[in-house]
């Protein structure tokens, strides 16, 4: 589902951020990518994510070559992953129930109907329907992690990046947040979740990515 | 009123449920955003190629407006500061038309008035003056033609003149016979000059005078006046343009995150750009609204002024306000570069983010 073939990123800069990065991972996968920060952890959700384009090597989501996509096509293609932040960057001029809508309302072509009931049943996935009138501000940390899960996941993506999604959270929450990813999994979605928080990884048996200066260390199952 | 395929891919899991009821019912009042009630989508609407141009096209734009709406309540003070600079950059160059229009009407009401005086040749007899007199007659560019012989041009001129011991000692008649043309209303300036031309070369004709100085110098002033009015209505257009631009530029760096959000969730430039594009058509709108409302108040105020002046002068010349046509421009003006400045400011603001 996501295939990496020698990538390389190096920022204007002249940073290289990553090296040489080969791996592949098939539908409905789970993988943790790990490492110290400023190993490339992030640089390589942005390049799925068409944030940032590689240097070089050949990226495929799902049967795209991402080299094949124009500026023009990347909101269309940004429709088929969810993106899930640290710190979740919801807007909080708007209820919990707008936040979550808005992938389906940039896809132009949900009515009112569809988009109140897919929202509806994205925050009852994360736990929140009873939440959908309250501002974001109004929400624990935990409760704003898994409204930006609501998001993320409300167009239905095939691919899920997660940046540090329980960074903020206690052990506790983090547990739940990775049900919720493993949840996702059961019904084939592919997810990318970078995080450092070792105890997490150890306990859940996926598979890791292990990023040290741009060069990729370790990956295989435990 | 969908069917469930929509939801196909997530089996039974919690997506497949349906909403609880009644929550839905409250929804749509207390959101105006929600209420967008589009046709059903046709397309599938996830998946990376999705065809542009889908069918909730109405349902973007009412969005668009309504976020354009939150915008520009969120910030009414600047709101409508950027409203009244606009109305007062349209207004100058309407009222400068309105003044161009007028002194036009001015104008030409005189150039009807224009008439060439022919001083036919010393030896014209009268029956060879009448002749003319009808042969001018006929011609499709000439109104009217009068004859004015030398007797009664000369007692004419006694009379007016009192000269009338001074001329009893000339011998003879020292004035000639004068056809007095009016050419026809509908012409130009230039036609008229050009109707002079030829007759002055004419056989029987000595001179043919065409007294239309001071027309000529009002139409110069008139094309001042409208040069004048060009420059500043550029002048005006670009600072609109920039005002428009400013004030778009700031909106945008107040609403970044929500870009940016919208942007990371695949929002296309387009859905991005359109509430500012909605804003800016506002802002032209509504400031050029304002600057027509400016300019008639003008107008109301000066014109019982002007007409009794016209009056004093027993001129039929009538104030002229905007008329429907001008109305119809500084709205389109207003549109255009409302709509321009935004455009302008968020394709930068776009490409800067670069997302």
């Amino acid at each position: 589902m996501i295939s990496f073939e020698h990538v390389r990123k190096r920022y204007p800069s002249g940073q290289e951020a990553l090296k040489d990065i080969t791996f592949e991972l098939s539908t409905g996968e789970i993988a943790f990518l790990t490492g110290h920060s400023g190993a490339g952890k992030s640089t390589l959700l942005k390049l799925v994510a068409l944030i940032e384009r590689p240097s070089s090597g050949k990226i495929v989501v799902g049967e795209q070559n991402l080299a094949q996509l124009g500026a023009r096509d990347i909101p269309y293609f940004r429709r088929s992953i969810g993106i899930i932040f640290q710190s979740p960057t919801l807007l909080n001029d708007r209820s919990v129930f707008h936040n979550v809508a808005m992938p389906l309302q940039v896809c132009g072509s949900y009515s009112h109907d569809e988009i109140g009931k897919r929202v509806r049943a994205a925050l009852d996935q994360v736990g929140l329907l009873h939440k959908e009138n309250a501002l974001p501000i109004a929400l624990s940390g935990g409760e704003q992690q898994r409204v930006g899960i609501a998001r993320a996941v409300v167009g239905k993506p095939k691919v899920l990046l997660a940046d540090e999604p329980t960074g903020n959270l206690d052990p506790e929450l983090s547990r739940e947040i990775m049900d919720l990813f493993v949840r996702f999994k059961q019904v084939g979605v592919t997810t990318l979740i970078a995080t450092h928080d070792i105890e997490l990884i150890n306990s859940l048996p996926y598979r890791r990515l292990i990023i040290n200066d741009g060069v990729l260390l370790e990956h295989g199952h435990v | 009123m969908f069917d469930k395929k929509q939801d196909r891919g997530r089996g039974a899991t919690p997506l497949d449920r349906s909403p609880k009821q009644g929550i839905p019912e409250r929804r749509p009042k207390t959101n105006p955003a929600a209420t967008n009630r589009p046709k059903p989508p046709k397309v599938k609407a996830s998946g990376p190629r999705l065809p542009r141009g889908s069918t909730g096209y109405w349902a973007s734009h009412k969005l668009a407006i309504h976020s354009a709406r939150q915008r520009l309540q969120a910030t009414p003070l600047h709101t409508l500061m950027t409203v009244l600079v606009i109305a007062v950059a349209l207004s100058l160059p309407a009222a400068l038309q309105v003044l161009i229009t007028n002194t036009q009407q001015l104008g030409s009401g005189l150039e009807e008035s224009a008439q060439i005086s022919l001083f036919l040749k010393g030896q014209t007899t009268e029956g060879q003056a009448l002749a003319l007199q009808q042969q001018l007659r006929d011609r499709s560019d000439i109104a009217e033609v009068s004859y004015i012989s030398r007797e009664q041009a000369l007692s004419e001129f006694e009379s007016l003149s009192g000269f009338t011991e001074a001329l009893k000692t000339l011998d003879e008649n020292p004035l000639p016979h004068v056809l007095v043309v009016l050419p026809r209303l509908d012409q130009d300036k230039n036609s008229i000059q050009q109707l002079r031309d030829e007759l002055s070369e004419l056989p029987l004709v000595d001179m043919a005078q065409l007294d239309m100085a001071w027309i000529e110098r009002l139409f110069g002033i008139i094309d001042i006046l409208q040069r004048s009015a060009t420059f500043l209505s550029l002048f005006l257009t670009f600072a609109v343009l920039m005002v428009v631009g400013n004030t778009i530029r700031l909106l945008s760096q107040n609403y970044r995150a929500e870009i940016e959000v919208y942007k990371l969730v695949g929002a296309t430039d387009a859905f991005v750009r359109r509430p500012f594009l909605y804003s800016g058509l506002f802002y032209g709108l509504v400031g050029s609204l304002l600057a027509i409302f400016l300019v008639t108040l003008a107008i109301a105020w000066i014109a019982p002024s002007a007409n009794h002046l016209a009056e004093l002068y027993q001129s039929s010349f009538i104030l002229r306000g905007l008329g429907i046509s001008d109305i119809l421009s500084v709205l389109a003006i207003g549109a255009t570069l409302g709509l321009g400045g935004a455009w302008m400011a968020v394709n930068r603001y776009l490409k800067e983010l670069d997302l």
